[in-house]
């Protein structure tokens, strides 16, 4: 196999090996869902989804109705702080796939499906896009590096937009550098890609600039002047963004059918000053901006396998030391490259450009004093996809040395494979490991979760983890007991009893006073609540405790 | 008795005293032995206030009817100490009498810690 070819072409093999990761993530995926209690989130997107299914149900059965402003605006004002690409797909995923073709036991299962399904795409374009530019070992290790992160493989479980987002957001990038190199089709995919992102998530705001810096960065200091003077062509895909995706988003969100620019305008003014939310950082708990500037770099130190890390910086090195002197060269003058045709705008050069523009792109809104404090990791995950790329990149970089370095020939051809091997072990192992305690998961840089912990970095959040004391809650409860959920929206509550996993009898609350048994899921914000369970329980001594690996992370209180 | 998050969000054992209304919450101990002064910490849940969108609570001492001191308080301040002197009834027992007030009532969960010495 040769190593960091950027192959143009996509093999046989290669749509194989797409099918082969989809596939085998979704499964992978499904196989860990069992214990994996529901996010708060998921609880209110349930909700949201349960009411557009209706929806859809109308639409079958009374089109012009469910037209109507006010039909609209009764199913579909669930949740509208959030677009609803995501939220319909779970609708239809429920309605199609438990419902009519009884495909999952668990309804909850059935709404995760699309995030799941969605997420495994990220895996695949990864692949897809390394193949094309590093070649196909290059491009598996970074796809399969992506898979297995322990934080997208938590998230890519989960009925949200995180993961779908990233997925997203890469597929439009990938569409777009497909644009650079010519075709109407590829421009157009590119307006409909941007679109479905917008209609995914709010992280697609920065994406454009983006792109339009990268256009300028590849011709050069004159950009410009050129651009004016008509020597340069704008890429058919910065006119096709606004023109169709505008169109796409419009479509895809019933809820700003009718009283359009005030509900958008509502929609960004909710998301620019979102309501602030609590997070651990070395022992502070953060509830108002700025966040630390080294917040997202020490949780990506802290959450991203080392080795990942270790590629990717191989990887980014290689590239800008590739792309410094090709820039420095352009300044010496007109290249052919300015005054060539779009097909000659993605090169080895732009490709890895392009990565970086995005992968900062992600980080960006964690360099303002403005940005409000959201949760952890799954803010910038976006990048990681970029990330890896970098880390194929740097694999194949590694790859060669170390084949130079096996005396043998007969051994040496085999080396990038055993190479690769190597780097995905850790990895793959630490993901399965840290399921289903996902957002508990840190890597042994820090200490894993126990040196994380010791640091002062954020435990949990979401009150998932429930998922993982079922089995204890419904050992121990008594019969028709309320269970105080805690952090556990009480639509997750509902769902894992419908879903068989928490018992029929027990009902989920909001009060400690009147329930039998009080959940409690760790981060110093949330201890008020649980003074306040020993202050009516009586007593300071938790029946259970949830742990992974030593670290308390749920504890659960018997009346 | 209750127990509220300071400011670290660390537990401090107190007791809840909501004043109604904008009169407030008058609590009478009598028979206190009386030292050179009376000291605490008072506060409201830290995770609840912080961000410390009501007015002040106050609370005044009065010793056998006679005022001693007053302690105003600001909820973002989290779990914050006062101190009284008393040394004018220092060796004596007496009637303390502790008023919670504020001029903006709803959602006063104030609690404190109080003693002598």
């Amino acid at each position: 196999m040769k190593l960091g070819a950027r192959t143009r072409s996509f093999e046989r093999v290669d749509y194989g090996l797409c099918v082969v990761l989809w596939l085998g993530y979704v499964v992978l995926l499904l196989a860990t869902v069992k214990d994996l209690g529901y996010a708060r989130d998921e609880g209110f997107y349930f909700q949201a989804a349960r009411s557009y299914e209706g929806w859809f149900q109308l639409l079958l059965t009374d089109g012009a109705r469910a037209l109507e402003p006010s039909t609209i605006d009764r199913y579909w004002s669930a949740n509208h702080e959030h677009p609803a690409l995501m939220k319909s797909l779970f609708a239809l995923s429920h309605r199609y796939l438990f419902e009519s073709f009884g495909l999952f036991r668990e309804q909850g299962t059935a709404y995760r499906f699309p995030g799941m399904a969605v997420s495994a795409l990220g895996v695949v374009v990864t692949y897809a896009w390394g193949v094309r530019e590093l070649g196909r070992l290059a491009g598996l290790v970074g796809a399969l590096s992506l898979a297995f992160m322990p934080r997208i493989f938590h998230h890519s479980h989960l009925a949200c937009f995180d993961t779908p987002v990233m997925s997203m957001l890469l597929v439009t990038t990938y569409v777009y550098a497909r644009s650079l190199e010519g075709g109407l089709g590829w421009a157009i995919a590119t307006g409909v890609a941007y679109g479905l992102l917008l209609d995914t998530k709010h992280n697609a705001w920065l994406l454009p600039g983006a792109f339009v810096l990268h256009f300028l960065l590849t011709r050069g200091p004159h950009a410009f002047r050129e651009l004016c003077a008509g020597r340069v062509a704008i890429p058919t895909s910065l006119f096709t963004i606004p023109l169709i995706s505008p169109l796409v988003f419009y479509a895809g969100w019933p809820w700003i059918w009718h009283d359009t620019a005030r509900r958008l305008a509502d929609y960004v003014a909710f998301h620019l000053g979102h309501e602030y939310y609590n997070m651990e950082f070395l022992g502070q708990t953060y509830w108002k901006p700025p966040m630390p500037r080294l917040y997202a770099w020490v949780m990506t130190l802290a959450t991203v396998p080392g080795i990942t890390l270790v590629l990717f910086a191989l990887g980014l090195v290689a590239s800008v030391l590739a792309i410094v002197p090709a820039w420095r060269k352009r300044e010496a003058g007109p290249t052919s490259i300015e005054s060539a045709p779009r097909g000659a705008l993605t090169s080895a050069v732009s490709t890895p450009l392009l990565w970086l523009l995005c992968l900062l792109m992600c980080y960006a809104p964690w360099w303002s004093d403005h940005t409000p404090i959201f949760g952890g990791t799954k803010h910038w995950i976006t990048a990681y996809p970029f990330l890896c790329l970098f880390a194929g990149r740097g694999f194949v970089f590694a790859a060669e040395r170390v084949r130079e370095l096996v005396p043998r020939p007969a051994l040496a051809q085999f080396a990038p494979e055993l190479l690769a091997a190597c780097v995905l072990i850790g990895p793959l192992s630490m993901t399965l490991h840290s399921a289903p305690w996902g957002l508990s998961f840190y890597t042994p840089l820090v200490g894993g979760a126990p040196g994380a912990a010791s640091l002062g970095l954020n435990r949990t959040f979401w009150g998932y983890t429930t998922g993982a004391m079922q089995g204890f809650i419904n050992a121990r409860a008594p019969a028709h007991a309320s269970v105080f959920v805690a952090d556990t929206a009480l639509q997750s509550w509902e769902m894992m009893r419908a879903d068989g996993r928490i018992r029929e009898d027990l009902r989920g609350t909001l009060a400690i006073a009147g329930s039998s048994i009080a959940l409690y899921h760790h981060e110093p914000h949330m201890h008020r609540v649980e003074y306040q369970v020993w202050v009516d329980y009586g007593h300071d001594a938790p029946a259970a405790v949830g742990t992974f690996d030593g670290v308390p992370v749920i504890w659960v209180y018997e009346r | 008795m209750t127990i509220l998050d300071d400011q670290t969000y660390r537990r401090r054992r107190c007791l809840w005293a909501h004043p109604h209304g904008r009169d407030g919450l008058r609590l009478s101990f009598t028979n206190v032995p009386i030292g050179r002064e009376t000291y605490g910490f008072a506060g409201l849940s830290y995770f609840l206030f912080r961000d410390g969108a009501h007015g002040p609570t106050t609370l005044t001492a009065r010793v056998n009817g006679e005022p001693v001191g007053q302690y105003v308080h600001r909820d973002e301040w989290g779990w914050h100490g006062f101190r009284f002197d008393t040394a004018r009834f220092a060796g004596q027992s007496a009637d303390v009498e502790l008023e919670v007030q504020s001029d903006d009532p709803s959602d006063r969960q104030f609690c404190f810690y109080a003693d002598a010495r």
